[in-house]
């Protein structure tokens, strides 16, 4: 430690340091100089005038003693004292000392000065006024004494005179140099603190101007709004972008610039940001409405901040519309391709350039039979691994083409799938480039499926021609069978058409009689040649007997072996045909009519495996047709047998064929109404479609059909065409003079020329006299008429003329036939179609019929459960207020009863309080009846919610309460276990509740109770039991046992409603079971019941 | 909002009221009753309105004792006003009722009550009943609580 350090510490101590301690510190330092002052002082004066030394050091030893107790005191931490004693002490001492030294003249006296400036210098003003006063005073009244010569006079010399003034010199010189130092510090600081300020202003002012820069320039929208919701300040962006001034946006009634359905994001979150104690909120997304009405999405961020000294809202946000739209838009594509690449019906795979797949779609999925994981994220060349492509060439020039043009356009190859299954792929690759990495897209196009296809095409166009084929081949047999003609023929020509479409070496219809078991063979070809057979038996069981019986079509390829066995069998007697040759292929088809099988039709090749799906659905619509056909001959057959036979009238013959054909229309219609309706085509139309037709094969000015009723020669047109027009002509009757008649009766067809005398005198007969058809007023020149001919009758003529001369010759006739028989079909249908259609209306009538029925029915019964709903309605609220209204009283009697015997207790005697138990025991037991009846008619309403349900456990539960309660009760109870019924859960608890705890209470009296729970199967029924050894009851009066408030015992004896039997019988009965009771007096009870089991009664 | 010791009975049968309070006072509980005899007037003094426009209706009550049948507004309506309301909606209801028709079980429920209670026919179950209540309504359960 330095001499320096220590010096410092006396004179500054640490404690005195700092500004607080400025006036102590001075006091200190004053001190310390006043004792360094006095000591030169003192020793100046002994050398001086050592002759006055004692009195100067009386006077210097007190003085030093006090500036001791002064540095005492300030080290003591009494700064005040310390002051106030060296300024009392100094004034005391300079008194003392100026007085005994010569009063005001001694130079000791300007120390008064001194302290009175120390005082000043401190900021001590009234001290300072306070001591200056006094030393004014001690001066006058030291010249007072003075004056009367009370004090000596001054000792000093001019030496000591100097000395003292000098040091009074000196010391004043350095007060005055404190008082400047103190002042330049106190400039010095002011001059900083000034500086310092306008320098904080400056700054202040520049980071305004900045911000107010950035605030009003920046590109986002800046709003300043305060907390009651005024915009008080915007940026000019916010006025670009909202297009409002400050006065429009503050207009109460200006729709709201913020979306609504964002609105109460932002008032959250300025909620919460006024709530926490951040500067500003996070990022936020919504939308403004601008002046235009278009929304616009912005994100930004609120502020808190302040508006003229108020808390305010600084909302800073960016138009982000643009990227969002791009977002969106990005987005949207990204999600489209997806969707391209996911649904795209051809497999596709994206792999990294090197092969690692990155993606697969599903059709890649689909076909490849890859799963996912076996494909993405392994390298598609790892051949070991993936095994779509065995080709390592393959691989390496699609490679080569990609690296040289980045692409490859239809490039066939084939691969394999999951299961080595190889398929044809048409592939087609893109290189493409995501973030600096390349990729490459492959799709590929299964071209196995559309090689198929193609096939396939080709392969349906074959057989639609050949359907073609088959159906015009259908058309012609119909078209002869509706003919009638001979069966045989019929038949042959049948099998002449079919032998180019269907391949076969027979060809057999044979006809079978149900009642007789005869078979026919009107034809059978074998071979190349036809076979003639008598009538025999069928033979059973055989090929024929199987098609008869079961009404199928059969198709039986026979293998070598079978034909083989066949032939070592050689059973020729039972063969048909060419008995030396053996069918390998046989088709078989029921003919079948009305339900019935009346024979088979069959083709045969000696060819393995001929036949297909195709074949039979031909040879079934043949059958069918054949089977019309021959029926319609046999019921012909018997018609004309018949007729020969009772030789009846023409008439009679007409009406019965009439009847047969009605008949077989009849059966062929139920036999398949679908088939018909699609072949039945109105005649109108249809005629009208031939007249369109023959106009243009032959001429033409008339064109009618004329259709005979044979039973009373009434003729009707179906059509009347006459030049030009149609006509739409009467029924008429049916003159046997006319061409028309001739027709009819000879069954040919005529052709009539007149010439034209004769048409001149046809003109020349007066109108009325011969009928005329169509335009009366012409006469045609040339007349052809042709008979429509069905099943051997003449039904009407089909006829065409002309106004020409010579308009036809022998060609018109043919074709005129030709379209006869055509013509021939379609009334026939026409007249089947007719039928069916009477037949359908009488059946849609009494479809109508019934249905009305069934609607009255329905109403009737939704009228019913109308006034049962209504009913029942009644009835809840009937027990809603038997609940309410009935059971209050009851409680204020129960109540008041109870309140009369607590207050007045002494005031009843025994026996009013005996009536008053009684009273009450009465309402509740009436309490008790209300609910039981409630109760049972709960039962009524309650809805069936049916299921299977252990009895025996909730049995059990009832007698575990029954114990619970009457613990001291011995009872043994047999349970017979897991009984079960279907039945609803809570109204057979009820039920049970009520029989077992009826057996619990009958049996109380008995020594050792027993009851029993079980259930027999009597009659396929299940029957339940509840038995006990109670009093049991008489059976006389068994039948009142289930009627409410019947009881059978007093209720002394046993207490009870009398409802709780009437509840079991009620459960039972909705249930749809029924209930007994057996027993007798002493004897015990047992009651049974039955459930219906899955037959709900709601 | 403060919750009261007051206790509010809903009951329009005069009979009943008097049990019940008798049957309260016999239990010591010392809270205030307040009757109501209709729903109406329930509604009224709930929500301040009518002859209770100068009731504090932020003294909310402890309890309501509310009884289904009554005249011009039926309890269930009652049951369902009040949990509208915002500031009565806590009040634990317990509906005291002489029926025991289950639609007016699942009804009362379905309207948040808190407890369905079937006044029984004799006075001294019915003593007990109360009892109960006042033992666990008004000793065991913490009321919803000030505040809000």
């Amino acid at each position: 430690m330095s001499w320096q350090t220590s010096l410092e510490r006396i004179i500054r101590p640490q404690s005195l340091r700092g500004d607080q301690n400025a006036v102590a510190r001075r006091v200190y330092l004053n001190a310390w100089l006043g004792i360094a002052v006095t000591m030169i002082y003192g020793i100046g004066w002994m050398i001086i005038v050592p002759q006055h030394g004692g009195r100067a050091f009386l006077f210097v030893v007190p003085l030093i003693g006090l500036y001791g107790l002064v540095l005492f005191l300030i080290r003591k931490n009494h700064p005040e004292l310390g002051l106030h004693l060296y300024l009392a002490g100094g004034w005391l001492l300079i008194t003392i000392g100026t007085a005994t030294t010569g009063g005001t003249r001694a130079p000791a006296f300007g120390i008064y000065t001194l302290l009175v400036m120390f005082a000043a210098l401190l900021g001590r003003w009234r001290l300072a006024f306070f001591y200056g006063f006094l030393s004014l005073l001690a001066g006058a009244l030291m010249v007072f004494f003075e004056e009367r010569g009370f004090i000596p006079p001054s000792l000093a010399t001019p030496l000591s005179a100097w000395l003292t003034r000098a040091i009074i010199m000196i010391l004043l010189s350095a007060v005055v140099y404190f008082i400047a130092e103190d002042l330049n510090q106190t400039y010095q600081r002011l001059q900083k603190e000034l500086e310092e300020r306008k320098r904080t202003e400056d700054a202040l002012r520049e980071s305004e101007a900045r911000y107010r820069n950035v605030f009003e320039f920046f590109p986002d929208v800046i709003l300043i709004q305060t907390l009651d919701g005024q915009i008080v300040h915007m940026n000019s962006a916010a006025q670009k972008q909202i297009g409002l001034t400050l006065s429009e946006i503050n207009d109460p009634h200006r729709t709201a610039i913020i979306h609504p359905e964002d609105a109460p994001l932002i008032s959250n979150a300025i909620r919460d940001l006024l709530k926490s104690d951040k500067t500003c909120t996070d990022l936020i997304e919504n939308r403004f409405i601008d002046q235009s009405g278009q929304t616009r999405w912005y994100s930004g961020i609120i502020l808190k901040t302040s508006w003229e000294g108020k808390p305010a809202l600084q909302f800073v946000t960016r138009d982000i519309t643009a990227s969002k739209m791009s977002e969106t838009r990005l987005r949207e594509n990204e999600a489209k391709f997806r969707a391209i690449f996911e649904l795209a019906p051809y497999g596709i795979i994206i792999q990294r350039q090197g092969g690692l797949v990155t993606a697969v779609n599903q059709a890649f999925i689909a076909e490849s039979g890859y799963t996912l994981d076996q494909v993405v994220g392994h390298n598609l060349f790892d051949l070991e691994r993936i095994t779509l492509f065995r080709d390592p060439s393959v691989i390496d020039s699609m490679r080569q083409e990609l690296s040289q043009t980045g692409r490859i356009s239809n490039f066939q190859a084939t691969v394999h799938r999951a299961d080595g299954h190889p398929f044809d792929l048409l592939l087609s690759s893109q290189r493409f480039e995501v973030e600096e990495e390349f990729y490459v897209m492959t799709i590929g196009v299964d071209i196995t499926r559309l090689k198929q296809a193609e096939a396939d095409v080709r392969a349906l166009n074959a057989e639609l021609e050949q359907q073609a084929t088959r159906l015009s081949i259908l058309n012609e047999v119909s078209h002869d069978i509706a003919a009638l003609r001979d069966l045989r023929t019929i038949l042959r020509e049948t099998f002449k058409k079919l032998t180019p479409i269907l391949p076969m070496d027979a060809f057999l219809v044979i006809l079978y009689d149900p009642q007789s078991e005869e078979v026919t063979y009107p034809l059978m070809y074998d071979n190349g040649q036809f076979w003639d057979y008598a009538p025999s038996i069928l033979t059973r069981p055989g090929m024929m007997s199987r098609v008869i019986d079961s009404g199928e079509t059969l198709i039986l390829n026979r293998t070598e072996a079978e034909i083989a066995e066949i032939r070592a069998r050689n059973k020729r007697e039972t063969r048909v045909g060419d008995v030396d040759r053996v069918s390998a292929s046989i088709l078989m088809s029921p003919l079948s009519v009305g339900g019935g099988v009346i024979g088979v039709i069959s083709v045969q090749s000696y060819t393995l495996d001929v036949y297909t799906e195709k074949h039979r659905e031909l040879l079934d619509d043949l059958a069918y047709q054949i089977a019309v056909a021959v029926n319609n001959a046999r019921l012909y057959d018997t018609a004309r047998k018949e007729l020969a036979e009772k030789r009846m009238a023409e008439e009679e013959i007409r009406v019965l064929n009439a009847d047969l054909r009605e008949k077989a229309a009849q059966l062929a219609t139920i036999n398949n109404i679908a088939h018909e309706i699609s072949a039945l085509t109105d005649l109108g139309s249809t005629l009208r479609r031939t007249l369109a037709k023959l106009k243009l094969a032959l001429p033409l000015d008339v064109f009618f059909v004329a259709l005979v009723n044979p039973a009373n020669e009434a003729v009707t047109f179906p059509i009347m065409y006459d030049d030009g027009q149609y006509y739409d002509q009467p029924t008429g009757s049916l003159s046997r003079a006319g061409l028309t008649a001739q027709v009819v009766r000879t069954a040919q067809p005529v052709i009539l020329n007149r010439t034209e005398a004769e048409l001149q005198a046809r003109q020349n007969v007066p109108q009325g006299t011969i009928t005329r058809l169509g335009n009366t007023n012409r006469i045609s020149a040339s007349i052809l008429m042709a008979p429509l001919i069905l099943g051997g009758e003449v039904i009407g003529v089909i006829s065409v003329q002309s106004y020409t001369l010579n308009a036809y010759n022998t060609k018109h006739i043919e074709l005129l036939v030709g379209v006869a028989s055509q013509v021939v079909v379609a009334v026939d249908n026409a007249n089947l179609y007719d039928s069916l259609r009477k037949e359908l209306t009488v059946r849609q009538q009494a479809e109508q019929d019934l249905f009305q029925l069934n609607a009255e029915l329905e109403h009737r019964v939704a009228q019913r459960t109308a006034q049962l709903e209504s009913t029942n309605r009644e009835l809840e609220a009937f027990s809603y207020s038997v609940s309410h209204d009935l059971r209050a009283p009851l409680r204020s009697i129960d109540g008041f009863s109870q309140a009369l015997l607590e207050d007045y207790e002494t005031a009843l005697d025994a026996a009013a309080r005996g009536y008053l138990m009684r009273v009450r025991f009465a309402a509740q037991r009436m309490g008790t009846m209300i609910d039981a009846l409630l109760t049972l008619s709960r039962i009524t309403r309650a809805h069936l919610n049916l299921q299977s349900v252990n009895l025996s456990a909730i049995v059990r539960e009832i007698i575990d309460a029954l114990r619970d309660e009457q613990p001291t009760r011995s009872v043994e109870v047999q349970i017979a276990p897991d009984v079960q019924g279907m039945c609803d859960p809570r109204l057979m608890q009820i039920a049970l509740q009520n029989l077992i705890q009826n057996a619990w209470k009958y049996t109380s009296k008995q020594e050792t109770a027993r009851i029993e729970f079980g259930c027999r199967k009597i009659d396929h029924e299940t029957v339940y039991h509840v038995t006990d050894n109670g009093v049991g009851f008489d059976m006389n009066y068994v039948d009142k046992l289930f009627t409410a408030f019947q009881r059978l015992h007093a209720e002394q004896e046993f207490q009870g409603t009398g409802i709780g039997l009437a509840t079991v019988q009620r459960v039972i009965h909705r249930h749809g079971g029924r209930i007994w009771a057996e027993g007798s007096v002493a004897q015990g009870a047992t009651f049974y019941f039955t459930l219906m089991p899955g037959e709900a009664k709601a | 909002m403060k919750h009261n010791k007051t206790i509010l009975l809903v009951e329009d049968n005069p009979d009943d009221e008097v049990l019940t309070l008798r049957a309260l006072r016999r239990h010591h509980v010392a809270n205030e009753i307040v009757v109501t005899r209709d729903g109406a007037e329930a509604l009224d003094y709930l929500l301040g309105t009518g002859t209770y426009a100068a009731r504090d209706v932020t003294q909310i009550p402890q309890l309501i004792l509310l009884d289904l049948k009554l005249p011009k507004v039926d309890g269930l309506e009652v049951l369902r006003r009040l949990r509208q309301n915002l500031y009565v909606r806590n009040v634990p209801v317990v509906v005291m009722t002489t029926s025991d028709e289950e639609q007016d079980r699942i009804q009362s429920y379905d309207l948040h009550a808190n407890s369905f209670i079937r006044k029984p026919v004799d006075f001294n179950e019915f003593v007990e009943v109360i009892r109960q209540i006042g033992l666990y309504w008004l000793m065991l359960n913490e009321p919803p609580g000030g505040g809000d």
